[in-house]
């Protein structure tokens, strides 16, 4: 309370950058006191949830228990036996979960050999596919869009989906810009220019989900049978722990391996009894579908990120005059936002992407204040705040590149939703497996959820096609520990990573205020926390597809032409001591590299001249 | 007593110039052997003048099996599944051991095509290609000394028909029971493609039973005569079949890590699982096939050693463990050379193919 009076009784920003510095020392006072408030009630709602744990297991999946000997308590009630189970209704791997991760597994397994040949394979969703069967990709565009990375369009291709995807709905993202404006004299800004092939798409989940179930209607006929609308009443351990029984309406089946791909709440790994840590972010995400008029000059395949002290703002492209928009903020701001009408909506988008940090915050809390009195701040008052603070900057301050104006937002898109951080704290039960949204759960900043979960499916599939080529038992923990040794650290890697830059960006705090202004200047100079950004450390396809269309993203030419995006607007060059830190970091990771090849080719020398000492010595 | 001069006679010194008496783990063992051996069966053995030393009675009884070895087995075959127990190493080995049988059974060089230069970016294309789906169909594989079934689980998921003998009764018992509560082999344990049998491999040889690929992991260093078991595997293999087998070398190197170490300090398999004296060295065994079991008349040379070897039958391979990977690896190398014998110092992979 003491927080939003004081911000209250802040004089009118003017231009004395002292002002300045108050607010925002001021906003990050607020954003504590928001994030404490915040974080009991939502302690409250954990445990209360935890106290609804039981209700939840009983929604789900029944009552979850060990069917056969020793493990049922002594004195429960007696447990009906699982029927004897037919042939036409035992499989190999049950997928549970007909989203991104669980369609996207059933096409990696058909596109291996031994699998597609050799085993049975069933795809339980609980509702109805047909609302992806019957998407004819015409009309407005879905809210849920992810963005695709360029290794894993690649590995889509190579199994034969993407010729299914609607190509005027993916839209590809050739360069992306991020940046932050902490005060209005600097834009410390990363630019990742064009690398002769897309970084990634923005493709709609919909787009996505009916090419793969296309995929798999044309060549799974009798090898993966799906089944719709087909809610898991109940699931048992098989006699022996050789399988694990489903009960699905009154129908029980059977399968070797259950693979979890039923997302964050997912109750395969509520059976499996794997724990999950992380948090939930103070932060909701709201999305929607901007309205823009086409550039006279350029495509609309840039990706902007702007690094508010509350979350990133993104717009990332979807065609000439369409884009969405990302705006990850805290929950009663996005609450705020979603009751806007349609115009103060787009002119408080437009500030979002292009008002100095100081308006944004007098902006947000008068929208915050009115909307607790239930009348939405207007187009007017918007107005009227902006032009009572705009202060004309220095002409000689370099402006950053911005997204264009919006004209519109389509309502119907407008949509929010928690932010949450969590990590399964191991991938395999007792034959079950987690893929996806159900082993993790990541902030959306880098756009690497899809993609990490699409890892996830291209490393099971290869290691279930491997088990099977040996004969191996496909749910056995021997042929799917790879899989968790594969992916875990790669993952946590990926979340944590994300985690802390989501922690730099937002922060305002002096020191890192400081670091960042330079830092992002020599990020924009660094290779691998930009490649990092740009396609996540996730999917490394290497197929021979990649090696012959993909021309090497970071060739040397390529990297020399940083910091500049059109000849009208260029970005200055860095100069200097940042110019030395960074050639510094590099030039250390080259003479690693050098120092790595150095000692392997001695090495070699070395043991050739074992080999020919040992050679004489036998001779002799 | 005379220091032997051929190594290659080790594999029926063992049991005839030393006492097994000598043995640490020292159990009164009956070695006995039948003398109608060669009677019945194709037997490309030599005239065996230097068995006639042994004990010998005139049983139809005869068995390489050594009793204390089962009572050991028997001990532990409630732990055979156990992925995290006792045979925990056994499990991880157990896709290595596949793959190896793969390269030599699905892989066969007689079945490639012509090698051009044009399509040599195809090689690991084709072999995915030639290795995968159900490989072994088709093919009778004998898995001698099955423990708890899994070699013969394994095998018989690709399509082959299994049979798994062993000598101790509670691992067939395990073996049976593991096999039925799987959905997919308990069918082909009905349909008779899966057996186990509480037999010997000796019992089979007498009934006259061939196969296409005969595989022994992990026995040989478990018996008695190991010189009669190879006979008696020898002669179960049909013309053009495979002789698989995975055993331990006699080495300091195998000393340290199987005995020192697996067992004495990490407790990894219980201590008396092994014995040092029993291992048989990678070079014994080939020669041993070369000079007692038909030489080069009744089995395929190893091409790869056609130039270095003139008195060795079949192809040793060094099979390692990473423990920082958690998995067996096959060592690779070029015959003859000082690196892949250090790769056969420890565990290795034997395989002799039968001619037609």
């Amino acid at each position: 309370m003491r927080g939003s009076t004081s911000i209250l009784a802040l004089p009118k920003a003017s231009s004395s950058s002292c002002s300045i510095a108050r607010s925002i020392r001021l906003i990050s006072r607020e954003t504590r006191s928001l994030h404490s408030s915040k974080s009991s009630s939502l302690l409250r709602s954990s445990t209360s949830s935890r106290s609804n744990t039981p209700t939840i297991l009983k929604n789900g999946y029944g009552s979850i228990r060990y069917h056969g000997h020793s493990t049922s308590p002594a004195g429960a009630e007696p447990i009906d036996p699982i029927p004897d189970i037919g042939i036409e209704n035992t499989y190999d791997i049950v997928i549970i979960g007909g989203a991104n991760a669980g369609l996207a597994l059933a096409c990696a397994l058909l596109a291996q050999p031994t699998i597609s040949t050799t085993t049975k394979i069933l795809l339980l969703e609980g509702s109805s596919l047909d609302k992806t069967r019957q998407w004819t990709g015409e009309g407005n565009w879905e809210n849920r869009i992810s963005s695709l990375t360029w290794e894993n369009i690649s590995w889509l291709d190579s199994i034969g989906v993407w010729k299914h995807i609607k190509d005027d709905r993916s839209c590809p993202v050739e360069e992306m810009v991020i940046w932050a404006n902490p005060s209005p004299s600097s834009f410390p800004t990363i630019h990742f220019p064009p690398l002769g092939h897309p970084m990634a798409r923005m493709t709609e989940n919909m787009n996505l989900q009916r090419a793969l179930l296309r995929r798999i209607e044309e060549v799974g006929k009798g090898i993966v049978d799906i089944k719709e609308g087909a809610r898991v009443n109940e699931m048992r351990l098989g006699e022996g722990e050789r399988w694990v029984g489903l009960k699905v309406g009154d129908e029980w089946l059977k399968g070797s391996l259950v693979v979890g791909a039923d997302g964050p709440n997912s109750p395969v790994r509520l059976f499996s009894g794997i724990e999950t840590y992380g948090r939930a972010y103070q932060t909701h995400a709201v999305v929607a579908t901007l309205k823009h008029s086409p550039s006279p000059l350029y495509p609309n395949t840039t990706a902007f990120q702007r690094f508010l002290p509350t979350g990133p703002i993104a717009f990332l492209p979807l065609n000439e005059e369409n884009s969405t928009m990302v705006w990850s903020t805290l929950p009663q701001h996005a609450k705020a936002l979603k009751n806007l009408s349609k115009e103060s909506l787009t002119q408080l988008v437009n500030a979002g992407y292009q008002l100095p940090e100081s308006i944004l915050t007098i902006l947000t809390d008068q929208m915050i204040k009115q909307d607790k009195i239930g009348k939405p701040i207007t187009v007017f008052e918007i107005n009227e705040i902006i032009n009572l603070n705009y202060v004309n900057s220095n002409d000689n301050v370099d402006q950053p590149i911005l997204p264009p104006n919006i004209n519109s937002i389509e309502m119907s898109s407008v949509a929010s939703f928690p932010l949450k951080l969590s990590h399964a704290k191991e991938y395999l039960g007792k034959r079950t497996v987690l893929v996806g949204d159900s082993a993790h759960t990541i902030h959306p900043l880098a756009g690497q959820g899809l993609n990490q979960g699409l890892s996830d499916v291209i490393c099971l599939s290869k290691i279930l096609e491997n088990s099977k080529k040996l004969g191996g038992d496909l749910g056995s923990k021997t042929n799917l520990i790879d899989y968790s040794r594969e992916r875990y650290f790669k993952n946590h890697l990926i979340l944590s990573t994300t985690d802390k830059l989501n922690y730099i960006f937002k922060s305002r705090n002096f020191l890192i205020n400081l670091i960042r202004s330079n830092g992002l200047e020599i990020i924009n100079e660094l290779t691998p926390i930009k490649k990092f950004l740009m396609n996540g450390a996730g999917a490394a396809v290497t197929s021979t597809f990649d090696q012959t269309r993909q021309p090497d993203g970071l060739s040397k030419s390529q990297r020399r032409e940083f910091g500049r995006s059109t000849p009208e607007s260029p970005l200055p060059n860095i100069q200097g001591w940042q110019k030395t830190a960074a050639s510094s970091v590099e030039n250390w990771f080259t003479l690693k590299s050098v120092i790595g090849m150095a000692g392997g080719i001695a090495g070699g020398l070395i043991r050739e001249g074992v080999k020919k000492a040992t050679g004489s010595l036998q001779k002799k | 007593m005379p220091r032997p001069s051929i190594p290659q006679h080790h594999l029926l010194r063992r049991s005839a110039a030393r006492p097994v008496a000598t043995r640490p783990h020292s159990r009164p063992v009956v070695a006995t052997r039948s003398l109608k051996t060669t009677s019945s069966t194709y037997s490309p053995t030599p005239s065996p003048s230097r068995q006639v030393s042994q004990p010998s009675t005139s049983t139809s009884t005869f068995t390489t099996i050594n009793a204390s070895e089962i009572s050991h087995f028997s001990n532990l075959s409630s732990h055979w599944w156990d992925e995290d127990g006792e045979f925990k190493l056994l499990h991880r080995m157990n896709p290595t051991r596949i793959e190896y049988i793969r390269q030599k059974v699905a892989l066969q060089p007689a079945d490639e095509e012509h090698w051009s230069f044009e399509d040599r970016h195809r090689d690991l294309e084709k072999e995915a290609e030639r290795g995968s789906g159900l490989w072994l169909t088709g093919k009778r594989c004998l898995d001698v000394g099955c423990g708890g079934g899994l070699l013969s689980e394994s095998l018989a998921r690709l399509g082959g028909e299994i049979v798994g003998v062993d000598a101790s009764e509670s691992n067939i018992g395990i073996a049976t029971t593991h096999a039925q509560q799987d959905p997919q082999l308990s069918r082909k344990m009905s349909s008779g493609e899966l057996q186990f049998r509480h037999s010997s491999a000796e019992a089979l040889r007498d009934a006259g039973e061939k196969f296409d690929v005969v595989c022994a992991m992990e026995v040989l260093e478990h018996v008695d005569q190991p010189g009669e078991f190879m006979k008696c595997l020898g002669e179960m293999v049909k013309p053009g079949g495979h002789l698989i087998l995975s055993t331990i070398s006699r080495t300091p190197l195998s000393q340290l890590l199987t005995l020192t170490l697996a067992e004495d300090v990490l407790r990894l398999v219980t201590p008396g699982t092994h014995t040092y004296r029993k291992f048989v060295k990678p070079h014994e065994l080939r020669r041993f096939v070369h000079s007692d079991m038909g030489g080069y008349n009744t089995w395929h040379k190893n091409e790869d050693a056609s130039d270095i070897r003139t008195d060795e039958v079949g192809e040793t391979r060094g099979i390692i463990y990473d423990p920082l990977a958690g998995k067996w690896k096959l060592w690779g190398g070029v015959e003859g050379t000082f690196w892949k014998d250090v790769g056969e110092g420890c565990n290795y992979m034997y395989h002799a193919r039968k001619r037609i």
